[in-house]
């Protein structure tokens, strides 16, 4: 699916920067970190969890049900099979600010951190085209995936839905999908809904800017979507509030979504330490805490 | 069809005004929009003012710009030019009226020529000039100065119009004859105790009555008269003059003052005839009181189409104003469609 590229200056300084990003913050990770944040479905026991349409039902512990009346599914760690791929969001509304550079870190580190722990990472963007990388373990693979990484950028007009159905035609394995996006796209969450049902482990990575918290602007100022081009004039002071409290009620509502759907969640803004909170985030999944 | 404007400096002004508040709209109109990952957040805020940042209200911007060139034109004073107002412009006579006596009342004639400004001063002259500088501030076609006196000597001469400019007509109206109380003065030379004595007699005419009365009675050493004669015949002559002298010599009305001589003609009547003939010519000099028909004739003339047609504003500046508060509502309405979007 990849098409033959010549790297440009900045393609080549952001793969620079995403190596040294990976490389650092997966060290600061490990530190402390006993076991592995990803799991798979493997012989050695690792969790219980609820049971969801689409689940293998030999996973499906049975003694469990007869005690509790409660389906519950056997989960075990992955040890040498998980496969995780990246779809990562490429639409217009990513390339604000240092979204999508922070998008691109956040799917480095996590990337590395998997490759080194012995799994595989792929990585798809679907934008005005598509940009696939199938699912391989190896340190050699770290550079194609980051190459990949490095290569991409937030010009595309598809949806992210578009990008996650695409994915239940590539993967053919149950495994790992890892969604990093702004899911502006309201039809996302369906779409990761069926992943999840078909058999896969959703992980949502929601990057934002710091100014689509908080309205950057003062006075007058007109606001071109850039993805639909539609404008808005505004008075930013008068708007602020209003726009705060629909962002914080859209994020909470789609934080209980996701969780609903029992799939794990992460919400990084630019202005956040991305060690910090990637660290966080992996230890609560390595405690089993997050979902 | 064309338009005038009675002020049209007005639209130097607008333009010295105008030309800095566009730049500054302008310069706010070059802030360029901001790039959102989304807008679905925002609501617009009820400003339509910030709309120019990037025109997108045509009809808007169309409608503000008529209004503010409607209120401009209303203030430079627009006059519409069409074919029957140029006519009726043409036509038309702006007509100063001067009145020698305010108190008289007047006539049919001055009813008919008053369809203007009416000056009366004391002085003709003073009311002349009041007149021609009214006419001068007039905009018609056509200016004309009429005058209405008895035109007495003293009050008015052509001097007075020479001053008037060539374009503006001048028509004189003789009203009756002044006062209608008359005096005059006539002095005379007579012979009385044996001696010539100059009298200054007053004549009073009123409509009902005339009354003479002498004023001053001055004796002379000997008549201002000499009569050239032969040595033989002088003692006839100086006989001859005493005998004219007692019958009443009239003089012009300062009197006689200066010495004449006039050559023996042979007899009494003679004398009186030559002498009459020779203080008449001097008196007539002082006749008529008023200024004669020909007098008049020559300052008196027609008006002169003016060289460039001026407009004469009938109403069309409060039609203007009358558009802008239309427009204005109609702006009022296409703004608060366009407020959300």
């Amino acid at each position: 699916m990849s098409r033959p590229h010549i790297a440009t200056a900045s393609e080549l300084s952001t793969l620079r920067d995403l190596e040294f990003v990976a490389r650092t913050t997966v060290e600061g990770l490990r530190h402390g970190l006993h076991r592995s944040p990803f799991h798979g479905y493997s012989a050695e026991f690792s969790q219980y969890r609820h049971y969801r349409p689409g689940d293998d039902l030999r996973h499906v512990d049975w003694k469990l049900f007869a005690r509790t009346d409660r389906f519950y599914t056997r989960q075990f760690r992955e040890t040498t099979n998980l496969h995780a791929l990246f779809v990562v969001d490429v639409s217009r509304s990513m390339d604000y600010g240092d979204k999508f550079a922070l998008a691109r870190r956040i799917t480095a580190v996590l990337g590395t951190l998997i490759l080194d722990q012995g799994d595989g990472v792929g990585l798809l963007a679907v934008g005005d085209g598509v940009r696939y990388l199938p699912a391989r373990s190896g340190h050699r693979h770290l550079s194609a995936f980051l190459r990949e990484l490095a290569f991409l950028d937030a010009s595309g007009t598809a949806p992210l839905s578009t990008a996650l159905a695409r994915t239940l035609g590539l993967i053919k394995r149950r495994g790992l999908v890892i969604v990093v996006s702004d899911f502006y796209d309201a039809d996302a969450l369906g779409t990761m809904r069926r992943l999840a049902r078909a058999g896969q482990e959703v992980v949502v990575i929601h990057t934002l800017s710091d100014d689509e918290l908080e309205l950057p602007a003062a006075g007058a100022a007109e606001f071109v979507d850039a993805e639909t081009g539609r404008s808005v004039v505004v008075q930013a002071e008068a708007a602020a509030a209003g726009y705060a409290s629909r962002v914080k009620s859209w994020l909470q509502d789609l934080q209980t979504a996701v969780r609903r759907e029992g799939l794990d969640y992460l919400r990084v803004t630019t202005g956040e330490d991305l060690e910090r909170a990637l660290r966080r985030f992996v230890v609560s999944r390595a405690e089993g805490t997050t979902a | 069809m064309s338009i005038a404007f009675q002020q049209p400096g007005v639209w130097w002004a607008a333009a010295v005004i105008g030309l800095p508040i566009a730049i500054h709209l302008l310069s706010r109109a070059r802030r360029s929009p901001i790039r959102f990952p989304t807008v679905r957040f925002l609501e617009p805020t009820r400003l339509s003012a910030v709309r120019r940042s990037r025109i997108q209200d045509w009809p808007l911007l169309v409608l503000r710009v008529a209004i503010f060139l409607l209120a401009v034109a209303a203030l430079a004073g627009p006059i519409i030019v069409t074919p029957l107002r140029e006519a009726a412009w043409r036509a038309r006579v702006a007509r100063a009226v001067v009145l020698e006596d305010r108190t008289a009342a007047p006539d049919d004639e001055l009813r008919s020529a008053a369809a203007g400004a009416v000056f009366a001063r004391t002085r003709l002259r003073d009311a002349v000039a009041d007149a021609v500088r009214w006419l001068e501030q007039q905009s018609p076609t056509m200016r004309e100065l009429v005058v209405m006196s008895a035109f007495r000597r003293g009050s008015t001469d052509a001097a007075d119009f020479a001053a008037v400019p060539a374009q503006i007509g001048v028509r004189l109206i003789r009203t009756g004859e002044g006062s209608a109380v008359r005096t005059r003065e006539i002095s005379r030379l007579t012979w009385r105790d044996g001696r010539p004595v100059r009298t200054l007699e007053q004549l009073v005419l009123t409509p009902t009555s005339t009354e003479v009365r002498e004023l001053n009675a001055e004796p002379l050493d000997e008549p201002p008269i000499r009569i050239v004669a032969t040595p033989a015949e002088q003692p006839a002559a100086d006989a001859a003059l005493r005998a004219v002298l007692h019958r009443g010599l009239r003089l012009p009305p300062a009197g006689l003052l200066d010495r004449i001589e006039v050559d023996w003609p042979g007899s009494v009547d003679r004398l009186a005839e030559v002498l009459e003939a020779r203080l008449a010519a001097s008196r007539d000099s002082w006749e008529p009181e008023t200024l004669t028909d020909d007098e008049l004739a020559a300052i008196a003339r027609e008006p002169a189409p003016e060289g460039r047609l001026v407009p004469v504003d009938t109403g069309d500046r409060q039609m203007a104003w009358a558009l802008v508060v239309a427009l204005l509502i109609a702006e009022g309405f296409l703004r608060r469609g366009a407020a959300w979007t």
